[in-house]
C-alpha cells in the first residue's frame, strides 16, 4: 500500500520517469497484463489476468482479426462482405502478427500496410483511399513511393541521412481529386495494450494539456475531442495516428468500414461514393457485415493484448538522458490503473511535430502538422515480430535515431539536445527505448 | 485409468511430500534423449505425411485424366487419409520450426500447406478468368497466395479440398462437386485440371521442403541442430500447448461454437472436421507420451498423472462428439459435446503447463 502510494506520487508529479527499480517492485509475481514472451509471436498474447471464459472470447477475436474477409458469396458467411472496394483482406495483413506494418519501406508501389486518408474529395473517393477491389469493381487509385535523402552530421562528426517520402498517387478512376485535398498517409501500428490506453482516465490526459503553452516550455499539447458513436458525446480521442476515435470498438469498426469495406452497427454505410457505379452495384454482404458479436469479440481481443515486459538493461543511463532531455515530457512514462502500475509511454495529446512530418495536399502545400504521442512500449520488439523497425506515422525513420531526429515543432527542443549528446549517450537513449 | 490415477492423486495428498521420494518411473529419460525421440517421430511422421501427398497427387493426376466418379471417389479417399497423418504433424507448429519458422530466409510453407477458411470465389475467379491469370503453375499461385502481405489462399489442403468436393451445401453430408466439373465438354474442365493438378505438385513440394529439414542424417538440417538445441524442451511444450490450448481448443472449435457458423470449421467442404480434431489430439498425445510425461514424472508424480487424465478426458470426449461437425455446433445435444472438448483441451493445456514448470521450463 505504501509502495503503490508512493509510486503514484511518483508518476503523477510532473511525468517523473520511474525507475526500473520501482518498476519491478511494483509488478506483482504475474503482471495482470504483462507478457514474458520476447519470440515473434511477442504482441499476440492475451493478458494473463484473463479467466477461462474471456481467453475464449479473445480467441474468437483473433480468429476474425488473423483471418480473411471474403467478397459474398463464399461459403464462409460469417467473414463475407469484404469491399467492395479495400486496403486489405484482414486485420493482419497490416498488423501482421499483432505488430507493426513496414509502411513506406522502399520505393514504388506503396505497401499494404500504409494506407491514405483523402480530406476534400469525399465526392469521388470518401475519406480514405482504397486501392483495391473486389472482382467486378476497381481501386480507387493507386500510391507509389519515391524518396528524398536528407543528411547531417553530428557535432562529433558521425553522419546520418534521412529519407523522406514523397507520395504520388496515380490512375484515379474517378478523375483528379480537387488539388486542396488533403493526403494523409498513416502506417498500421502494434497493438499491445490498447486496452490499458482505453482506461486511462480522461482528466488525468487532460491535466497534462496546455494548449497555450503557459509554462513556456516549448510544448503545448492539445486533446484531440471527438464524436463516440455509441453516446453522441464529444470525448477524448485516444486511438490513431491523429487521435482521431475514443474507444478500441469505435478505432475497429472505422478500420473494418474504411480499410475493409465491412460495415458494422457503428459504420453501417459502404464506402461507394455515388460517382462510383460499379462499387454501388457490386453484391454486398448482410446490412451489418460485421455483427455486434464479432465486433464485441474483436474488441475484446484488442483490448486484451498483453504488452511485453520491458528487458533488463545494465545501466539506467539511457532512461536518465530520455527524461533529462525532455522525451518524457510528452512520451509520459507510467499510469497507475486499479493499483497496477503500466508504462506506455506517451500522453495522448495532440501535439505539432512541424513541417517535416506535415500531411500535405494533392498540390504539395503543407496541411496538418499535429500528431498523436505515440506509445512507446514494444518499440523494440517491433524488429523481432515483424523484421523491421519503420518508426513514425509512415514507417519513414529505420530506427529509434532517425524517428528522433525527424521530431521538430514542440519537440525541436528536445530532439536539439540530443544531436548535442555524445556517441555513447546516444546509443543509451536508443537502447533505452529499445527496452521498452 | 482415471480411477487409478485419482487414487494415486488422494495416495499422494495423504502421503504429503513423501510423493517426490517414489522411484521415478523412467530414469533413464533425459531432456536430450526426449528431444532426440520428438526429432525422430517428427521426421517419421512428415515422411508418411509425405507420401500421403504423394498418393493424393498420383490420385488426383488419375482422376482429371479421367474424370470419372469412381476417380473422384478414389481421390477423396486419398485426401482424406492423408490429412490423417498431416493432423498429427501440427502439433510441430508454434515455434519457428520448419513449418513455419524461417530456414536460411525462407519462410516455412505452413500458410502454403494448410491455410483456411478459404475464400473458394477467388479460386473459382482464379480458375475462370484466363485473362486475368494467365499462368496456373505453382510459382504463380504461390505468388497469389501472399500478396504483398495480404493474406487470400489459393493453395494447399483446403484447396485441395474445395476442387474434390465443392462448397458443402448440404446439413447431412459433404459437398457434391460432380466429377464432370472436370469432364471435357466442360468449359472451365481444362482450367480447373491444370489447377487442381498444380495443388497436388506444390503441396509434395512444400511438404518435401519440410521433411528433409527434420532429417536429423542431412547435414544442416533444422533437426541437426535442434537436438543441440537449449531451448529444445521449451519450444516443444510452446508448440505443443498452442495447439492444444490455442488452436485446436479455441480457433478450431470455440470460435465456430461461438459464432454457429457451419463453415467456421477446418475442412467444410468435405465434412472431416471431426477427424482434423481426432488426429491433432493424437499428435498431441505422441508428443507428451514420448517423453515429456517421462520426464515431469520423474519431478511429479500427481501432475504426470493428471496430464495422463486429462489426456483420456479429452479423448472420450472426441469420441463421443457428434459428427459432422458443422451439425454438431447446432444443436443443443452437439454444442455440449463440443464444450466438453474444448473444456478438456483447456484443462489438459493447463496441466501441461504446471507440468512444464516442474521440469524448469518457462512458457510464454
Amino acid at each position: 500500500m505504501i509502495r503503490t502510494l508512493a509510486f503514484i506520487l511518483l508518476t503523477l508529479s510532473s511525468a517523473a520517469v520511474p525507475t526500473a527499480e520501482t518498476a519491478a517492485a511494483q509488478r506483482p509475481a504475474e503482471h495482470p497484463f504483462e507478457t514474458p514472451d520476447f519470440s515473434r509471436n511477442a504482441f499476440g498474447n492475451p493478458f494473463p489476468k484473463l479467466n477461462r471464459d474471456e481467453r475464449r472470447e479473445f480467441f474468437v477475436g483473433n480468429s476474425f482479426f488473423k483471418l480473411a474477409w471474403v467478397q459474398t458469396g463464399a461459403t464462409t458467411t460469417a467473414r463475407d462482405g469484404l469491399g467492395p472496394t479495400f486496403n486489405a483482406v484482414s486485420c493482419s495483413g497490416c498488423h501482421l502478427l499483432d505488430g507493426r506494418g513496414m509502411g513506406a519501406a522502399r520505393e514504388g508501389h506503396a505497401h499494404v500496410s500504409l494506407l491514405f486518408r483523402l480530406d476534400g474529395a469525399e465526392e469521388q473517393y470518401g475519406s480514405q483511399l482504397n486501392p483495391f477491389a473486389v472482382a467486378s469493381v476497381s481501386g480507387e487509385a493507386q500510391p507509389f513511393i519515391k524518396f528524398e535523402t536528407e543528411s547531417g552530421v553530428f557535432p562529433d562528426g558521425e553522419a546520418y541521412e534521412l529519407r523522406r517520402p514523397i507520395f504520388n498517387l496515380i490512375n484515379w478512376m474517378f478523375g483528379e481529386p480537387p488539388k486542396n485535398t488533403r493526403v494523409s498517409a498513416r502506417v498500421a501500428n502494434q497493438l499491445i495494450g490498447l486496452g490499458l490506453l482505453e482506461d486511462i482516465p480522461a482528466a488525468e490526459i487532460e491535466a497534462m494539456a496546455d494548449p497555450e503553452d503557459k509554462d513556456q516550455d516549448g510544448i503545448s499539447g492539445r486533446p484531440a475531442y471527438v464524436l463516440d458513436l455509441r453516446t453522441g458525446a464529444m470525448v477524448l480521442g485516444r486511438f490513431g495516428w491523429k487521435a482521431e476515435q475514443p474507444t478500441v470498438e469505435q478505432q475497429n469498426a472505422a478500420a473494418f468500414n474504411g480499410d475493409m469495406g465491412l460495415t458494422s452497427a457503428l459504420f453501417p454505410n459502404e464506402n461507394c461514393p455515388s460517382v462510383q457505379l460499379a462499387c454501388q452495384a457490386a453484391p454486398k454482404g448482410n446490412a451489418i457485415e460485421v455483427d455486434d458479436h464479432i465486433l464485441s469479440r474483436v474488441t475484446m481481443y484488442m483490448r486484451s493484448l498483453a504488452v511485453p515486459v520491458r528487458r533488463k538493461l545494465p545501466d539506467d543511463n539511457g532512461q536518465k538522458t530520455f527524461t533529462r532531455i525532455g522525451c518524457a515530457n510528452c512520451h509520459r512514462p507510467g499510469y497507475t490503473l486499479d493499483g497496477v502500475a503500466v508504462f506506455p509511454y506517451t500522453d495522448l495529446l495532440l501535439h505539432d511535430m512541424g513541417p517535416g512530418l506535415a500531411d500535405k495536399s494533392v498540390g504539395g502545400d503543407l496541411l496538418a502538422t499535429e500528431w498523436r504521442t505515440p506509445p512507446l512500449w514494444g518499440v523494440g520488439l517491433i524488429q523481432t515480430v515483424n523484421n523491421h523497425q519503420n518508426l513514425m506515422h509512415d514507417g519513414r525513420a529505420r530506427g529509434v535515431q532517425e524517428a528522433i531526429l525527424w521530431h521538430d515543432g514542440e519537440s525541436a527542443r528536445a530532439k536539439n539536445a540530443y544531436l548535442q549528446l555524445n556517441k555513447a549517450e546516444r546509443q543509451g537513449l536508443i537502447d533505452f527505448v529499445n527496452s521498452l | 485409468m482415471l480411477k487409478i490415477s485419482s487414487f494415486l492423486i488422494a495416495a499422494a495428498l495423504c502421503a504429503g511430500g513423501q510423493v517426490h521420494a517414489q522411484a521415478p518411473a523412467k530414469p533413464t529419460a533425459t531432456a536430450q534423449s526426449v528431444v532426440a525421440a520428438y526429432t525422430v517421430k517428427a521426421y517419421q511422421l512428415y515422411t508418411d505425411s509425405l507420401a500421403g501427398a504423394r498418393k493424393v497427387q498420383a490420385d488426383l493426376n488419375a482422376f482429371v485424366q479421367n474424370p470419372t466418379e469412381a476417380t473422384l471417389a478414389n481421390a477423396r479417399t486419398s485426401w482424406t487419409e492423408a490429412r490423417k497423418i498431416y493432423s498429427q504433424t501440427e502439433v510441430y507448429r508454434y515455434y519457428g520450426g520448419p513449418i513455419d519458422g524461417a530456414i536460411n530466409g525462407v519462410e516455412g510453407p505452413e500458410p502454403l500447406i494448410n491455410a483456411w477458411p478459404l475464400d473458394e470465389i477467388y479460386i473459382d475467379t482464379i480458375i475462370a478468368r484466363a485473362d486475368l491469370y494467365p499462368s496456373l503453375d505453382a510459382a504463380a499461385l504461390h505468388e497469389l497466395n501472399e500478396k504483398d502481405g495480404e493474406k487470400n489462399i489459393s493453395t494447399g489442403w483446403h484447396a485441395i479440398e474445395y476442387m474434390l468436393w465443392g462448397q458443402d451445401l448440404s446439413a447431412t453430408g459433404p459437398g457434391a462437386r460432380p466429377a464432370s466439373d472436370f469432364a471435357a465438354q466442360n468449359p472451365l474442365a481444362a482450367r480447373r485440371a491444370q489447377y487442381l493438378q498444380t495443388l497436388g505438385a506444390a503441396l509434395v513440394g512444400d511438404l518435401e521442403a519440410v521433411q528433409v529439414q527434420w532429417d536429423s542424417k542431412r547435414p544442416g538440417s533444422y533437426a541437426q541442430s535442434f537436438v543441440k538445441d537449449q531451448t529444445a524442451l521449451t519450444k516443444i511444450l510452446t508448440g505443443l500447448t498452442k495447439m492444444s490450448g490455442a488452436e485446436l481448443s479455441q480457433e478450431r472449435m470455440f470460435v465456430a461454437l461461438d459464432t454457429r457458423s457451419q463453415e467456421e470449421e477446418h475442412s467444410c467442404f468435405s465434412d472431416t472436421t471431426h477427424l482434423d480434431i481426432y488426429y491433432n489430439y493424437v499428435g498431441i498425445k505422441t508428443v507428451l507420451t514420448g517423453g515429456i510425461l517421462d520426464l515431469i514424472r520423474a519431478k511429479d508424480r500427481s501432475v504426470a498423472g493428471e496430464i495422463e487424465d486429462n489426456l483420456q478426458v479429452t479423448e472420450d470426449a472426441i469420441n463421443a462428439m457428434q459428427v459432422p461437425f458443422d451439425q454438431a455446433i447446432l444443436s443443443d445435444k452437439g454444442r455440449a459435446g463440443v464444450l466438453a472438448i474444448i473444456s478438456s483441451l483447456e484443462t489438459l493445456t493447463e496441466s501441461v503447463r504446471q507440468g512444464a514448470v516442474t521440469i524448469g521450463v518457462q512458457l510464454p
